[in-house]
């Protein structure tokens, strides 16, 4: 099913240019849906999860910064990115 | 930090988002060569975070694509001036990288010689503040700490997630690493400690704001948990003052006694 899902958005995104370009209402609602998307994935996420993920990825702190910041220790952050990409990976129905 | 294999796996998380130390990263990425599970939720995660990416990513200003276009449309290209240089690869061998943050952006940072400073990429982070706060990254408060507070969480929460938050690390002299993330708008930062070095029951170490002509009293650390002093919150900062630690009786004082094992101005 994930491969076919894959294989549609592959469909959709290969469009030319041309025609996304005709039609940028389209484009910024499948963009605007992919947001949405993801941001429900993220609300799947435990608290932890959550913070050690955002901290890192969109804030930029290293796993000891997110350990020290949170007061929790560093390997549980460590395993709680691991747990949330998985568990944001399979809510986004990625296999690569 | 030495890793045996199955700790090595864990990783995997981290290393995607950029969050490890050098040392761990190459630990990481020799091992990545030769365990076919991580390179695939290497690849993995790598996609899901690419998503991340997109989903923080801002619509561009109204009008801008026929600027670009335009623009691009009367402009003559430039001719090569030398012969680009060659990407170095290494051939029969997978490197996988990160497509964000660039790593060696995060070791090349300007560093002083006594006080050590860090300041991460923050191109882009008041964009990102809006994506968070839709986020709702800490809507719902993690029960990471039994003993501290609802608002002491919430206190810290804003002050990482500010759009204008600034983080500085210094090298306390006495062993171990201060982290500093503060946010001028707000007047507050969070402070933290790793590996402090241990103190007698008689001690504690105190956190100071210093600022000329003022005795602003300073507040005692918490004992370490884990190694990790802290969070603490300190507010009421405001542009020139000086954030200080120092180690200081049990009991407190009412004024550093001891010198200073950071000294950072705000």
């Amino acid at each position: 099913v994930r491969a076919n899902q894959r294989s549609a958005d592959r469909e959709r995104h290969s469009v030319p240019p041309a025609a996304v370009h005709a039609n940028p209402v389209a484009e910024a609602v499948e963009v605007d849906l992919d947001h949405q998307r993801v941001r429900r994935c993220l609300a799947t996420l435990s608290a932890l999860q959550r913070q050690a993920i955002v901290l890192a990825y969109y804030r930029g702190y290293s796993y000891s910064e997110v350990a020290a910041l949170l007061g929790v220790p560093s390997g549980t952050i460590k395993t709680r990115m691991r747990d949330g990409l998985i568990r944001l990976r399979d809510c986004l129905g990625i296999d690569a | 930090m030495r890793h045996r294999d199955s700790q090595l796996h864990t990783l995997a998380g981290a290393y995607i988002l950029d969050a490890l130390g050098p040392q761990e990263r190459a630990q990481f990425e020799h091992h990545l060569a030769h365990c076919d599970t991580c390179s695939q939720e290497t690849r993995e995660f790598g996609e899901t975070a690419a998503r991340l990416a997109a989903a923080a990513a801002q619509p561009p200003p109204e009008g801008m694509k026929d600027k670009v276009l335009a623009t691009a449309a009367v402009t003559s290209q430039l001719p090569p001036l030398a012969p680009a240089p060659r990407r170095s690869a290494r051939p029969g061998r997978r490197h996988w990288r990160p497509a964000w943050p660039d790593p060696a952006a995060r070791a090349g940072r300007p560093r002083l010689k006594l006080l050590r400073w860090r300041w991460p990429q923050l191109g882009g982070a008041i964009a990102l503040a809006a994506a968070i706060a839709a986020i709702g990254l800490f809507a719902v408060q993690g029960n990471n700490s039994a003993n501290r507070s609802t608002r002491t969480n919430t206190q810290i929460a804003a002050v990482l997630t500010a759009p204008d938050a600034i983080t500085l690390t210094a090298a306390v002299r006495d062993g171990g690493t201060s982290t500093i993330v503060m946010s001028p708008a707000q007047g507050q930062l969070v402070f933290a400690a790793s590996r402090l070095a241990p103190l007698p029951k008689s001690k504690c170490y105190m956190v100071w704001l210093l600022r000329p002509g003022h005795d602003i009293p300073g507040s005692r650390l918490p004992p370490p948990v884990d190694n990790m002093t802290g969070p603490v919150v300190v507010t009421g900062i405001t542009d020139h003052d000086h954030l200080a630690l120092s180690v200081e009786p049990a009991h407190g004082s009412s004024r550093p006694t001891s010198a200073m094992l950071i000294d950072v101005t705000l």
